[in-house]
């Protein structure tokens, strides 16, 4: 099965968002928002879709089977 | 209500709280990873076994030895990892997917030990040439040990799969 990257811990921190918050928003406990931003869990597509929702965006700029580009190097390509 | 009542009445219910049943029943305990109280509870089922079988005339000592691991395996479900059916906190879909790995190596487990100590049980009674007594001594063990199996290695299972997750 292959595995799902995602920038949830991002996108949380960008909204200053805690882990109980996004847990309680998506319906899941605290510690598997843990889980699934460590990647030891891969989540439904319902789970995906709430999690995005809560952040208001697409579903595919929060998870994707490919690793996602470190905003280090985000910001170093923007600023060339 | 008197006030005298009212605060012996407080003072009751912080005392049943104290002993923290009333977080049991709501089901409110913190559940940890536990690693090595399931390996304990084990090897104290498993060596109380052997114990009995290599020694049938100690067979009783050997039933106390796997008794002492059964009263760990008791407690695994309760305080380790596997939240169980109709919990009262909420069961989502990681917890669920926990459960399911931890009790198909529970079942599995107990399955091959039933098959496999069976026979082995026929094969020492026929070889060793045990009384009717010795052989239900030993048949008694061996369910005592296949309900360790039950109690204790979804949670083993479950506590080494998963790394734990620090609160933030």
């Amino acid at each position: 099965m292959p595995q799902i990257h995602n920038r949830i811990a991002l996108f949380r921190t960008e909204r200053g968002m805690s882990r109980r918050a996004l847990a309680e928003a998506a319906g899941v406990n605290p510690q598997t928002i843990g889980y699934l931003e460590r990647g030891d869990y891969s989540p439904s597509l319902e789970l995906g879709m709430k999690i995005a929702e809560v952040f208001e965006v697409p579903v595919e700029l929060v998870f994707s089977f490919t690793p996602f580009e470190s905003v280090a190097s985000a910001l170093r390509r923007a600023a060339e | 209500m008197s006030r005298f009542n009212q605060r012996f009445l407080a003072g009751l219910d912080a005392a049943a709280d104290r002993t923290g049943v009333p977080a049991l029943a709501m089901g409110e305990v913190r559940r940890r990873h536990l690693r090595w109280l399931p390996i304990v509870a084990l090897a104290l089922a498993i060596g109380g076994w052997i114990w009995g079988m290599a020694a049938p005339q100690m067979v009783h000592f050997a039933y106390a030895v796997m008794s002492l691991g059964f009263a760990i395996g008791a407690f695994l479900p309760i305080f380790g990892p596997i939240k169980p059916w109709g919990a009262a906190k909420l069961v989502d879909e990681y917890d669920r997917q926990v459960r399911l790995r931890a009790f198909l190596y529970g079942y599995a487990s107990v399955t091959f030990t039933a098959y496999a100590g069976i026979w082995l049980l026929v094969g020492l009674a026929l070889l060793d040439r045990w009384t009717t007594l010795d052989l239900i001594n030993q048949m008694r063990n061996f369910a005592h040990l296949l309900f360790v199996l039950y109690l204790a290695v979804p949670t083993l299972q479950a506590s080494w799969a998963t790394q734990p997750v620090e609160e933030d």
